[in-house]
């Protein structure tokens, strides 16, 4: 009897053991060497979040900021100054928008691409599979694939991508994202900022709470910029009830409203503001 | 539509929404517009909705007017539908007007809202001045 009490009390601190260790594993949990479970687990649907800062921006401004831009090379001088993007930077640079002059790449049908899509304010919903991340975005109803089976980034991108090409892995609570193979087609920002295909860019995924995701990026483009341009933490908002919807880019669309609402506004107001 | 489900869209009518399609700037927002309209086209499509209808100004001249809206699945998933308006409808559409285009027979707006035939209110996202301008924190 004494025996049979003993076997129960070391079954059930047996089961007391592996029980969380089993939740932490089905639930996309991890243990860290201090024992304090970590959690891997971004998925869900995000927008980017509104914010309360005065002088208020409609949403989290800038995943690089054009205030803190390192000095461009003269490539990347050139493309920034060839762009006429349709926001106000906050950069020193100003304001350089020419009502019905703009050349934002998506005006064109060009995907917004990353990271520059990350600061559109449609959602995205992230989506963990077995060895891969998997972002979907509602602008341009485009899916990113980030690597996480722990291959390494490929040396020499057989193809240049709009999105690149990105690998991931876990540190600590973080998913760090590395990416390469870049074209040269698109901006960086809304800005007009540019980045060429040696864009190297890191990002670093973290879910600050059960609502709220924090990504930072940090871009590292010699062609484009003498220095790497960190970024600081941005915060997205989750929503939960919120179903991915369908934006394409098509010609049609985008050569009504240029027809109905740019150009008509650019030939009333005819200069810049 | 409810007294809530109203309240909920004017509430979320303060947001703003940023445009790579078009400088904020073109827009006067210290004129607010509230037309008696005729609807004689609405595109509910991307990147951003188009309502387009004939208002008369104050000298009974009809002025054929483009208002331009947020995008067609922001605005699906506060309360519109490309049903809501139609070719015809007898509306009231309040936007702030475009700068520079006064006395021009075809004219262009940022829609704040649309009062349907039975009184619904219908928000929408603004594309204020302060869109994605500013400086960051």
């Amino acid at each position: 009897m004494k025996n049979g009490v003993r076997i129960v009390i070391f079954v059930l601190a047996l089961a007391a053991t592996l029980v969380p260790l089993g939740h932490a594993q089905s639930t996309g949990q991890t243990r860290s060497n201090s024992a304090a479970v970590v959690r891997h687990d971004l998925d869900g649907v995000w927008a980017i979040r509104a914010a309360t800062t005065t002088p208020r921006t409609a949403f989290e401004c800038c995943l690089v900021d054009p205030r803190l831009r390192p000095p461009m090379t003269a490539w990347g001088q050139a493309r920034f100054d060839a762009a006429v993007p349709s926001s106000r930077s906050p950069g020193p640079e100003g304001d350089r928008v020419i009502p019905g002059k703009e050349n934002d790449p998506t005006l064109s049908c060009f995907p917004d691409g990353i990271p520059k899509i990350l600061t559109s304010p449609e959602p995205f919903e992230i989506i963990t599979i077995p060895g891969r991340v998997l972002m979907f975005f509602e602008k341009d109803h485009g899916w990113r694939q980030i690597w996480t089976d722990g291959r390494k980034l490929p040396e020499d991108p057989p193809e240049l991508r709009f999105d690149g090409y990105s690998v991931g892995r876990w540190e600590g609570d973080t998913l760090i994202v590395e990416s390469n193979g870049f074209n040269d087609k698109l901006w960086l920002d809304y800005y007009g900022d540019p980045h060429s295909e040696q864009l190297y860019l890191t990002e670093r995924y973290q879910r600050l709470d059960k609502d709220t995701l924090s990504i930072q990026v940090t871009i590292n483009d010699p062609k484009a910029y003498t220095k790497p341009w960190v970024g600081k933490p941005i915060r997205y908002s989750s929503r939960p009830r919120v179903e991915i919807g369908e934006w394409y880019c098509t010609i049609e669309d985008e050569s009504r409203f240029s027809e109905k609402i740019r150009f008509p506004t650019f030939a009333g107001d005819g200069n810049k503001k | 539509m409810n007294v809530r489900s109203v309240t909920v869209l004017l509430a979320l009518s303060a947001c703003t929404a940023l445009s790579a399609h078009h400088g904020a700037a073109a827009y006067d927002r210290s004129i607010t517009l509230t037309l008696k309209a005729t609807v004689t086209e609405f595109v509910f499509k991307n990147p951003h909705i188009i309502i387009s209808f004939d208002a008369p100004d104050d000298n009974g001249k009809i002025i054929h007017w483009s208002a331009e809206g947020g995008s067609s699945t922001g605005l699906a998933r506060r309360g519109w539908t490309w049903k809501t308006l139609k070719a015809g409808d007898q509306v009231t559409v309040v936007g702030n007007p475009a700068r520079g285009m006064e006395g021009k027979e075809a004219r262009v707006m940022a829609l704040t809202r649309v009062i349907l035939p039975n009184g619904q209110v219908v928000g929408q996202q603004t594309l204020t001045s302060e869109g994605r301008e500013g400086a960051p924190k």
